[in-house]
């Protein structure tokens, strides 16, 4: 059979039996990840293992052979997203809240989870070393699996991507310079200059299992990490944020995500409704 | 009570003029959910529905994700993600690549439309420039759903009605004029 891109559909009873296999293997729960994001994953995780036809033996494999489910968690996390996406964003970052933010503490401690493959991390570092803030910002960047912390500054992104589409962002951006000056040649693409990359605190943190409190951030940036959670499980990553949020915090999340499926939504007011900027309002 | 649980429309060069009308000539009482995946300019969020809410007789929204759909409503696929239809009858948006150089793409909003709705889901493939969407109206018609294109010697830009007419044997070739009127007696 001639599969298109990843078509192979999941049936709903298949993908219970995947998060069940995997529950009761490795604790981990992805019973609460949406549900037509994650089949697909599934599929297109499928495509590159063809021997494994049958649903039955993708679940044993995941079962019996641990390297074999790493592979597959690293899989399901990881998202390609843009530099610069939504760049009015971005620039609202730039000219209205990290202002505000670095006026009234001078150091501030900003968390970016679920850097998966880094364009939005870079993004980040860009600004503040346009800002020239970047010592008065102690930043934590978590992801899932150390596999995935190790690829940040090492994965080429494709030079078609960053001289169409981010320099074209970060265009919008009103950046001074380009991206590419913040970037170095590597075989067909580009990867981010080590430089930026100094003084970042990298650790595993999994949004989805994990319930550990961090301390004290004045700023939250998660774009576009809760469309692959459901709502309850979205609620949860909520009350994490809440408690690691210092009063009046400030949470980025995607454009078009919204809080409002939580029950949870009340601690916060929307600060910035264009680019979906919150404020914790009850400590 | 219609038997279908919604429209799902897909289009892109061209079809913003055929949109129009269709949304424009439906009837007042019109209550199935239209779900529009348009091809657009992922870097410009505003503007669209403002421009398509003007004409239509129904309310247009950009759903949020988790978003419910509801009764008598109209929803366009935001700029830069794709747009899914979850099981519970909710919107879940996605930025996984583009499909067919798109997002949104009209074959990812069909196919996850198909597996919803099944046999109560009406695919729609409008004027376009690419093939996108023919897979996604195959998958509507595999789950028994019912396939509609409009008249590629109609379409401004026939590619995607070509394309789609291509891949599945469709209940209906229409224009516009009969699109609309085909909706309304749904």
């Amino acid at each position: 059979m001639v599969m298109e891109y990843n078509e192979r559909e999941i049936g709903i009873s298949a993908t219970r039996k995947i998060i069940a296999a995997i529950n009761d293997t490795y604790k981990i729960d992805y019973g609460n990840f949406a549900l037509t994001s994650f089949r697909r994953r599934i599929a297109g995780f499928l495509e590159q293992h063809d021997s494994l036809r049958l649903i039955d033996d993708f679940v044993k494999k995941l079962e019996t052979n641990p390297q074999f489910f790493e592979d597959f968690r690293v899989y399901l996390n990881i998202s390609v997203t843009e530099m610069f996406r939504d760049p009015s964003f971005w620039r609202d970052l730039r000219d209205i809240f990290l202002p505000q933010l670095i006026n009234k503490h001078n150091n501030i401690n900003v968390w970016m989870p679920g850097i998966s493959t880094g364009e939005e991390l870079y993004t980040f570092l860009i600004l503040l070393h346009e800002l020239n803030i970047q010592n008065n910002v102690k930043l934590l960047a978590t992801d899932i699996h150390q596999r995935i912390l190790n690829n940040i500054g090492k994965t080429i992104m494709s030079a078609s991507k960053v001289e169409d589409i981010y320099e074209a962002n970060y265009k919008r951006y009103q950046g001074t310079k380009t991206v590419t000056h913040y970037l170095d040649k590597c075989g067909n693409g580009y990867v981010i200059k080590p430089d930026l990359l100094r003084n970042i605190d990298m650790k595993i943190y999994d949004l989805a299992n994990d319930t550990t409190i961090l301390d004290n951030f004045q700023l939250i940036i998660c774009r576009n990490t809760f469309v692959s959670f459901n709502s309850n499980l979205q609620g949860k990553v909520l009350d994490i944020f809440i408690d690691s949020l210092e009063k009046r915090g400030l949470l980025c999340i995607g454009i078009k995500e919204s809080l409002t499926c939580c029950r949870n939504a009340t601690k916060f007011t929307l600060e910035n409704e264009h680019e979906n900027i919150y404020r914790k309002i009850i400590d | 009570m219609s038997k279908y649980k919604a429209i799902i429309i897909g289009g892109s060069a061209g079809s913003f003029q055929v949109v129009t009308k269709i949304l424009s000539g439906l009837k007042d009482s019109f209550d199935i959910p239209i779900i529009m995946a348009l091809h657009r300019l992922k870097h410009v969020r505003h503007g669209f529905v403002e421009t398509l809410s003007i004409k239509s007789k129904l309310p247009i929204i950009e759903p949020n994700d988790k978003q419910g759909i509801k009764k008598g409503q109209v929803y366009l696929a935001p700029a830069n993600y794709h747009l899914y239809v979850e099981l519970a009858n909710t919107f879940a948006l996605s930025t996984e690549p583009s499909v067919n150089h798109s997002r949104p793409s009209i074959d990812l909003t069909f196919i996850t439309a198909a597996f919803a709705y099944k046999e109560k889901a009406v695919g729609i493939i409008l004027s376009g420039a690419n093939k996108d969407g023919a897979f996604g109206l195959k998958k509507i018609k595999d789950h028994k759903g019912l396939a509609i294109v409009q008249d590629p010697a109609e379409s401004q830009v026939s590619t995607m009605p070509n394309s789609a007419l291509a891949r599945t044997n469709v209940d209906h070739i229409l224009k516009v004029d009969d699109i609309i009127k085909f909706l309304n007696s749904l």
